[in-house]
């Protein structure tokens, strides 16, 4: 057996290059900058990279009320890291953001999956997510704060609407991810049906199954006439495709972020005008939107069409810009628990972008009021078809 | 329950064509081409560009796209696999995962991350048979499949090189008896193992959106279909994808929707059990 | 051992203190850079435990396997759950490498019955299809929600040093076991199996143990992700978490152990530090991968010129090839 022992050339530059990040690592920790340091990580790469664009409304919100001078005196440091949708990135990325760039807030987060990795360890460093993009209840705690309506009263809301408009005479399908927001959706959904004594057939599948047609077949042999999707944009148009081979046609409804303009303009037209989105923003051009059409025109040109992801990843921050005028309001410092604190006393609040927000100590799950789009091929956008409604109430 | 089959045939053409890739690739290199899946994601995105962007049209953006891929797996065998000829499988197959991974995160700079959609070139019914119908799209995929294949058949068994090609994999001087470089039979390889890559990539395409991860799937699922075939065997490949295709939705239509591949995996390891070669395989010593 | 020379082992002995004082160096060094590097390094030594068990798998027993992100999964999951049942540090981590042997066992079964492709194609399919299970055994892991355990039974700090004690203990362990007569046994093995059959070693039962041992290490690794974290889900043993051990593992070379803690950095610190820039973690991994394959060879080749230029015929002994 040989004993001469030798390190690798690779072994050696690994050894200086290390050495020379901890040398930098522990040089470059510079004091406190003036502005203040906010962001979050989300999926600008991987399977849930449609949500990036409410990241990037969020941005150009924050460079916007930069541009106008900050708030309170303060201006502010937007800083954006991609997660891949890997939760374990997601905890990577936000212990950077909060031990290294120490953030006072989250801001602009999406993702079930990852918001729960990193749930217990922003709790313990008293980190506030603030308006997040999860309606799931399994992510509530004393520091998160979404602007969704809960995944169960957005389930609800379409389950009513596709029994109030008699989509339902055949029955009622839910095709879901087998993941906390479909269970959730699904129960809503359960409830809802029960109350109108409505046939429910429920069908999961796994994340980024390409192949759907058992899935769809399962629903059509049914004779199921309306179908909920419940799932990351991507799982949409191979639900649509998978209904094409087996030559299926009921109403569908998803929620708006599933519309993506790329895939949507691809999708058969007689499947598209049976589909169904519902939302819980202003659309971008509604009367008091002008802020957000200028400012993604400034800093996003290539992003277009205009979709209410864009309003919603801009009314994240419009409810952290409140909650930071709030807290620093008398010339106070800025602090985690002062934003806490100042979220915790949002009562109805609204602006032109979202409504009815309300948080209190004990529970920041939403239930916002909706409404519900259809896609217009010819402008290449959604358009609303029912003004802003209140979910239902479901049973206990 | 026939649209079921039909669809599960398209998936399993889709499986096919990625093994039958590989495998071209594995006789005359001896490696798993991890990097076959990102040569895929490539060809569609570049015809997907092609045609949306600079509005060619569909057929001219997928010739296109073949003559790019094909390149870029000539590329890949001249300037990594050729040199590295002599090196263990495992070294060359760690190359191809780092090309895989360079490639992609290449793509992700050069066609951007949004999801998007192929348009579907056959739209409409072609038939309708006991009730149910099948979509043209369908019926397109299949057959064009079944003609890549043919196509790679006859080079295998009917040409010169396909010979020397066959004999590759078992002794490399045999094909110099032919009077074909052991060289030019790996270029060939590669290049054939590109042209499919694209082929799969157009056929594949039009039924998934195009994420830059997609093809990382679809790659599991194709070395599943290869080994159940029995890892060298063409024929194999072949049936495996096809079985795998139709088996995985009748099971998640009869059985359970959600655990595609605990299904996939219980398959594989089943028919491994009783044959540890696989379906077609011959016994033979594949050790790292 | 006894036909080694004094001198060899000297130099063994030298090397075996270098490393450990060098991982301590390394240790107390990232703990005072403050948080931040103390999680990333404490993440680099959970990947490096679970890389020295592939690392001998891959390198002894020549079994390319691409699931031990799946083993890592049994363990947090024993180990959250023995967690919650009220375990404290020590037996949750028992725990987590006992569940971990017992999975690593139930993979290694059909390692014996299949050759290499079929193997690595059976454990890729495995490092898929474990993820599926856990979602749909909602009721005792809690589905895609995952089970917390907090208050963790070790803090932050503890589990850093928790896992640096025990890379320190496993690295060592395998140093020495490589130096016995077990250690040469699975060298005979890694250079052929023939050869060690022929000489009278059991092949199959070499190869489950070393088997059974890399799953110990993953469902260690697995606890220890679990304590770290506070939290499983089981969207975090995604198949890309096998791919980035086994490439730890061949970026460090597979004729020695330590090479397993540089490799570990590298892929623990790439995807860190370009969470900025989309897309340029795998193309920067990619670019190491190759170049660690191809720089070695380009280089020796480059050697053996010089040699025939100086009219010699051989250089040394290949060594120190990744």
């Amino acid at each position: 057996m040989t004993t001469r022992m030798r390190l690798s050339w690779f072994t050696r530059v690994t050894v200086v290059a290390l050495g020379a990040l901890l040398s930098v690592a522990a040089l470059g920790r510079d004091g406190a900058a003036e502005d203040v340091k906010i962001g979050a990580s989300g999926p600008r790469t991987g399977p849930n990279s449609g949500a990036w664009v409410a990241y990037q409304a969020t941005r150009a919100c924050i460079l916007d009320a930069n541009d106008k001078g900050g708030v309170n005196g303060y201006k502010f440091n937007h800083i954006l890291l991609d997660d891949q949708y890997d939760p374990q990135v997601t905890l990577g990325a936000t212990r950077r953001l909060v031990d290294q760039e120490n953030v006072l807030a989250l801001v602009g987060h999406s993702g079930t999956a990852g918001t729960l990795a990193i749930k217990d360890y922003i709790l313990s460093k008293g980190v506030p997510d603030v308006g997040l993009h999860s309606g799931s209840a399994a992510v509530n705690s004393a520091v998160t704060y979404p602007i969704s309506p809960s995944s169960a009263s957005q389930g609800a809301f379409q389950a009513k609407y596709l029994i109030d408009k008699g989509f339902t005479g055949g029955g009622l399908g839910v095709l879901y991810e087998n993941d906390d927001v479909g269970k959730a959706v699904l129960s809503a959904v359960e409830s809802i049906a029960k109350q109108n004594n409505v046939k429910l057939t429920l069908v999961p599948f796994q994340l980024g199954s390409r192949d759907k047609t058992a899935q769809v077949a399962t629903l059509k042999e049914a004779g199921v006439t309306a179908v909920i999707i419940s799932g990351i944009p991507s799982e949409f148009p191979t639900s649509i495709l998978a209904a094409v081979n087996v030559d299926y046609h009921p109403t569908w409804f998803a929620v708006a972020y599933a519309a993506e303009p790329r895939v949507m303009s691809q999708l058969p037209a007689d499947q598209i005008k049976n589909m169904y989105f519902s939302w819980y923003t202003a659309f971008p051009g509604d009367p008091g939107t002008q802020d957000l059409l200028s400012a993604m025109k400034k800093h996003y040109p290539d992003v277009t069409p205009p979709t209410p992801t864009w309003s919603e990843g801009w009314a994240s921050c419009t409810v952290f810009l409140e909650a930071f005028k709030r807290a620093t309001q008398g010339g106070k410092p800025p602090t985690r628990q002062a934003i806490i604190s100042a979220l915790n006393t949002f009562k109805d609040y609204s602006n032109s972008y979202i409504s009815g927000i309300t948080y209190t100590a004990d529970s920041h799950l939403l239930t916002l009021r909706q409404l519900v789009g259809q896609w217009d091929p010819t402008s290449n956008t959604l358009k609303r078809v029912t003004p802003f409604t209140a979910p239902p109430t479901l049973g206990p | 329950m026939i649209n079921l089959v039909v669809a599960g045939l398209v998936s399993g053409s889709i499986y096919a064509l990625m093994a039958v890739g590989l495998i071209v690739v594995y006789r005359a290199s001896r490696v798993m081409n991890f990097a076959h899946g990102t040569f895929v994601g490539f060809a569609a995105f570049l015809a997907l560009s092609l045609h949306t962007s600079s509005h060619l049209p569909l057929w001219a953006a997928g010739g296109i796209a073949i003559v790019a891929t094909v390149a870029l797996a000539l590329l890949t065998e001249g300037v990594f696999v050729y040199p590295l000829r002599h090196a263990s499988r495992l070294e060359l197959l760690a190359v191809t995962a780092g090309v895989s991974l360079v490639l992609s995160g290449g793509m992700l700079q050069l066609f951007g991350t949004q999801d998007r959609l192929f348009p579907r070139f056959a739209p409409g019914t072609a038939f309708r048979l006991a009730n149910s119908a099948i979509p043209l799209q369908n019926v397109t995929t299949i057959l064009a499949t079944l003609a890549v294949l043919g196509i790679i058949a006859a080079l295998f068994y009917l040409t010169r090189i396909g010979v020397a090609m066959r004999a590759a994999s078992e002794n490399a001087q045999l094909s110099m008896l032919v009077g074909i470089s052991p060289k030019a039979v790996s270029l060939t390889s590669w290049g054939v193992a590109g042209a499919m890559a694209a082929a799969a990539a157009i056929l594949v395409a039009p039924d998934v959106p195009l994420t830059a991860d997609t093809f990382s799937n679809l790659m599991i699922q194709s070395f599943a279909a290869l080994v159940l075939g029995g890892f060298t065997s063409l024929l194999g490949a072949v049936v495996g994808g096809y079985l795998l295709g139709v088996g995985l939705n009748l099971f998640s239509f009869f059985v359970k929707s959600d655990i595609p591949s605990t299904f996939i995996l219980c398959v594989v390891l089943g028919v491994l059990m009783i044959r540890p070669e696989g379906l077609f395989g011959r016994k033979e010593s594949l050790r790292l | 051992m006894r036909r080694l020379t004094t001198d060899s082992s000297l130099r063994f002995r030298a090397l075996i203190v270098a490393e450990v004082v060098g991982l301590a160096a390394v240790a107390v060094a990232a703990d005072r850079s403050g948080d931040y590097y103390r999680y990333v390094f404490g993440l680099i030594a959970v990947y490096a435990i679970v890389c020295l068990g592939n690392n001998l798998l891959l390198g002894h027993a020549r079994l390319l396997s691409l699931c031990q992100g799946a083993l890592m999964a049994a363990g947090a999951y024993g180990g959250a759950l023995a967690a919650r049942a009220g375990a404290n540090a020590v037996e949750m981590l028992l725990m987590s490498a006992l569940v971990g042997a017992v999975a690593g066992m139930v993979v290694g079964i059909p390692a014996l019955r299949l050759s290499g492709h079929f193997f690595a194609a059976v454990t890729i399919l495995v490092a898929v299809a474990v993820p599926e299970v856990i979602l749909v055994a909602d009721r005792v892991t809690g589905g895609a929600t995952g089970l917390s355990i907090s208050p963790s039974p070790l803090s932050d700090a503890a589990s850093y040093w928790v896992a640096y004690g025990l890379l320190v203990v496993v690295l060592v362990t395998q140093e020495l076991m490589l130096r016995t007569r077990l250690g040469a046994e699975l060298h005979l093995l890694a250079e052929s199996e023939r050869a060690a059959a022929t000489a009278g070693i059991d092949v199959a039962r070499h190869k489950m143990a070393v088997f059974i041992y890399s799953g110990l290490l993953a469902g260690l690794g697995g606890g220890l992700l679990a304590v770290v974290s506070q939290y499983v889900v089981p969207s975090v043993f995604n198949v890309f978490l096998s791919i980035y051990i086994l490439v730890a593992v061949v970026l460090g070379g597979m004729n020695r152990p330590v090479g397993v803690l540089f490799g570990s950095a590298v892929v623990v610190f790439v995807p860190q530090y370009t969470v900025d820039l989309a897309g340029l973690a795998p193309f920067i991994l990619g670019l190491v991968l190759i170049a660690s394959i191809t720089i070695p060879r380009l280089w020796r080749r480059g050697l053996q010129a010089l040699a025939v230029w100086n009219g010699r015929h051989e250089v040394g002994p290949a060594s120190g090839g990744a």
